[in-house]
């Protein structure tokens, strides 16, 4: 699977929707959206400070490592 | 005024391509169903017999074998043409809309060189098979045929193009997704 992005859960844990996200971050609500949905390829840094800032995490927190079935073969 | 986009270039050169097609594609059609032999075909045979005294017409050819060469040439020829025509339009309409790195636009220029090569090699196998008819033979004119390397070069420079269209659309949906 290589990085999963884990936004909803941290927004769930933080009780914060997807238009109210958008807002505060400044990006659209559809990036926000392919984001959200793991379609990103590529995230800019600026995105993922703003994010961990509104949400208050680490980047760790929303982007994780999930080793590939290929890899543990 | 933009070069892609609607009411661009692109979109005003897709119309003028996309009637060209509909002529071309009705000259082919007609080519097909009566064999007449048009003045262009005066132009393929010139080409053909590069040196020698002998002025070369279609009626030189009238009542014999190789007018049928001619025929097959001409009708190979316009339809190459009709599908690169065909192909261009469909090109050019995304580019209308203003969509230029469109996901099945390298496989068409692709297709267009191959279409321009192929052609190209076609037009030579008949010059050969033209000459071999006897009649050029009889007549005394020093003939000679080469490969239209042209078309081929032609060709290489479009499929390198489609390659850059291929990176150009990894590029732009790459960009599109980058959050």
């Amino acid at each position: 699977m290589g990085i999963r992005v884990h936004l909803a859960r941290v927004m769930l844990e933080r009780g914060i929707s997807l238009t109210e996200l958008a807002g505060r971050v400044g990006i659209t609500l559809a990036n926000l959206s392919i984001l959200k949905s793991n379609k990103a390829k590529a995230i800019r840094f600026s995105t993922l400070e703003a994010l961990c800032q509104e949400l208050h995490c680490a980047p760790g927190d929303i982007l994780k490592y999930e080793m590939r079935a290929e890899d543990t073969e | 005024m933009n070069l892609i986009g609607p009411k661009s270039i692109a979109s005003k050169l897709h119309l003028v391509v996309k009637v060209a097609f509909f002529l071309a594609t009705a000259g082919v059609l007609l080519l097909s169903f009566a064999p007449i032999f048009p003045y262009s075909s005066q132009r393929h045979v010139s080409f053909v017999v590069q040196s020698g005294p002998l002025d070369v017409s279609f009626d030189l050819f009238r009542g014999t074998e190789a007018r049928w060469w001619i025929w097959a040439m001409e009708l190979v020829s316009r339809t190459c043409h009709a599908v690169v025509l065909y192909l261009l339009m469909r090109i050019l309409e995304p580019a209308g809309a203003g969509e230029l790195f469109h996901p099945k636009t390298p496989n068409r220029l692709r297709m267009i060189g191959c279409t321009v090569v192929i052609s190209g090699l076609l037009r030579t196998l008949f010059c050969v098979a033209l000459l071999n008819t006897g009649t050029l033979a009889e007549s005394g004119a020093r003939v000679s045929w080469a490969i239209d390397t042209d078309a081929i070069f032609m060709g290489i420079v479009l499929v390198v193009l489609a390659e850059v269209f291929r990176r150009g659309y990894v590029l732009k949906t790459e960009s599109e997704l980058t959050v």
